[in-house]
């Protein structure tokens, strides 16, 4: 019975870090609009003669993340193809001519428009055998993410429609959640970078973010895990999380996991005796093979710290997370440890059992001695 | 040695289609893009077009004529293109020798005032001699600028022409020949209406 009690005040403590990220992807929107003034035209502008020059002024408008945009401009006579620049004036100088396209050579920014070009004329000096004939002028652009894409040459790149054509990423307001909740003053043990992957949204293929986070183990030989789990809430696209990478690294080059944040499952990150630290690097990658399909998804992952360590005197209350959560609305899974209730029944059970033995002892004296 | 050989040509097909296989999957990269619709705007190009005819003339009229005969020759250009246009006409009227004066112009234009001369509306705008013939060029156009013919409209130059008729037969001399008229047109579009008539026939390369 002795043991029993002396092992329940050798009691295993448990400290929780919550914290919750948002990862989201962006996507690239542009649209072509005709910004010819209508009283620029005159009645019988679709009539044009040599020499004339009427207005058509297409412009592209950025309504996702920056990019790079290339034009095509497309001149037809009776379905035959002509020089464009026999028949387009005031094509803009910030566009430079690579095979088929137009390219601009500049990051296109949010909701930044570019110019293609000013007019269609018909040059004076038109051989008489145009007359009549059906001239044709078309336009599109195209546009990929600036980041991690190489605008040099001509892209040899598929170039698909986003699939989203109401998106503005102006409108994208929703705030970035990324907040650190630390139980039983755990901050002295685990230091994450603070705001901890704020920059995990917009994401592009091809981005990486990383963060750093530090374990101080200051008091008790200790051993430390980390969970992540997808936060369950409607609007998650759990296929993006297949999709991210996730790499946590020791900063000795040991490697603690390497693979999609979906497929993580908890496992150890550290085990300190007191007064030692280990720091860990954490990557967040979106692969640059997705396309579009994976463009305008979001999700939320919480990270679980757990630690555990024996010889703590004065074990600290835990605060269950849902009651600072309950304020915002948010709902975070509780992981904290039941082992303390156990080993209180078992010592109050212990108390009583040991109390009750000693009074069944004197008992048994008081009716020996009478 | 044939078998080692074979066996090392079979490794290296392997080990180069392995080679490709990495590069093709390390090489696969996409990103988020985006296409716009086709802006599209359609135009015709303008025609110019017309038409000369001579609604009076009867050829077998000018067959045998004598001296001071009026024939009806009318040349009226018509515009049956879509655009308006600028009209010239280029006569050419043949010579001979007339009471001892050589080169002299065999027939007169008559306008419809039965007087000698175009139609009003018309300016001469030049006068070429050359062996046999004189050629003049006429522009449909006010003393000042140039007229333009509305598509469907027309403008005759002149109505008639008087062959010569000479007062002595020993010192003329008459041969056949031919009043040839040719007509021209160029738009309106961009071509001042001041502009000097023979700037703008200068276009046509006469």
């Amino acid at each position: 019975m002795c043991m029993i009690i002396s092992g329940s005040l050798a009691i295993a403590d448990t400290i929780n870090t919550i914290q919750t990220t948002s990862i989201s992807t962006t996507a690239v929107h542009i649209e072509i609009e005709d910004f010819t003034q209508d009283d620029s035209i005159e009645q019988n502008a679709l009539l044009l003669m040599p020499g004339d020059s009427v207005s058509f002024v297409p412009k592209v408008v950025n309504y996702g993340t920056p990019c790079y945009i290339r034009a095509k401009i497309d001149v037809k006579m009776d379905g035959k193809s002509e020089d464009v620049e026999t028949f387009i004036g005031g094509i803009s100088s910030s566009l430079e001519k690579r095979g088929d396209y137009y390219y601009y050579n500049n990051i296109v920014g949010e909701n930044e428009t570019i110019d293609i070009f000013e007019t269609v004329k018909l040059p004076s000096n038109i051989e008489n055998t145009y007359q009549g004939k059906e001239l044709l002028v078309e336009v599109h652009a195209e546009a990929v993410q600036a980041r991690n894409f190489d605008p040099g040459g001509q892209w040899n790149i598929e170039i698909e429609e986003t699939l989203d054509r109401h998106y503005s990423i102006s409108d994208d307001t929703e705030p970035v959640e990324s907040k650190v909740i630390y139980q039983n003053e755990t901050e002295k043990y685990i230091k994450n970078s603070n705001p901890f992957f704020l920059e995990s949204v917009n994401l592009v293929p091809g981005d990486e973010i990383q963060e750093e986070i530090l374990i101080e183990n200051i008091q008790y030989p200790s051993k430390f895990t980390l969970d992540i789990q997808s936060k369950n809430n409607d609007g998650q696209d759990i296929d993006l999380l297949e999709k991210v990478m996730l790499k946590i690294t020791a900063s000795d080059g040991t490697q603690i996991y390497n693979g999609s944040i979906k497929d993580y499952t908890l496992r150890e990150i550290a085990n300190l005796n007191s007064g030692e630290t280990k720091e860990l690097i954490a990557t967040i990658s979106l692969p640059a093979e997705l396309g579009n399909e994976y463009a305008l998804k979001k999700a939320s992952i919480l990270w679980i710290y757990n630690g555990e360590y024996e010889g703590k005197e004065n074990p600290d209350v835990i605060i269950d997370p849902d009651e600072k959560d309950s304020q915002n609305g948010n709902k975070t899974p509780i992981t904290g440890d039941i082992k303390l209730d156990f080993y209180l029944v078992l010592f109050i059970l212990s108390t009583i059992g040991l109390f009750s033995t000693i009074a069944i002892n004197n008992k048994k004296e008081n009716l020996e001695e009478r | 040695m044939k078998t080692n050989s074979k066996s090392n040509r079979k490794k290296l097909i392997a080990v180069a289609l392995l080679l490709c296989l990495v590069l093709l999957i390390g090489g696969i990269s996409a990103y988020f893009t985006d296409k716009t619709e086709t802006l599209s705007n359609t135009y015709t190009v303008g025609n110019i077009e017309i038409e000369l005819t001579e609604p009076s003339w009867v050829a077998a009229n000018a067959q045998g004529i004598m001296p001071g005969d009026e024939l009806p020759k009318d040349p009226t250009v018509e515009n049956t293109g879509s655009s308006d246009a600028y009209v010239f006409v280029k006569v050419s009227i043949p010579t001979g020798t007339v009471d001892g004066t050589a080169d002299t112009e065999l027939f007169t234009l008559v306008n419809s005032n039965d007087q000698d001369g175009v139609n009003a509306g018309w300016v001469q705008v030049s006068r070429t001699a050359e062996t046999g013939k004189v050629t003049y060029v006429y522009a449909y156009a006010s003393a000042t600028e140039l007229t333009p013919v509305e598509s469907g409209d027309t403008a005759t130059l002149f109505n008639k022409v008087r062959f010569v008729n000479p007062t002595d037969a020993a010192t003329t001399t008459l041969t056949n020949g031919s009043i040839d008229v040719t007509a021209y047109a160029i738009q309106t579009n961009n071509i001042p209406a001041t502009t000097a008539p023979a700037t703008v026939f200068a276009n046509f390369g006469e």
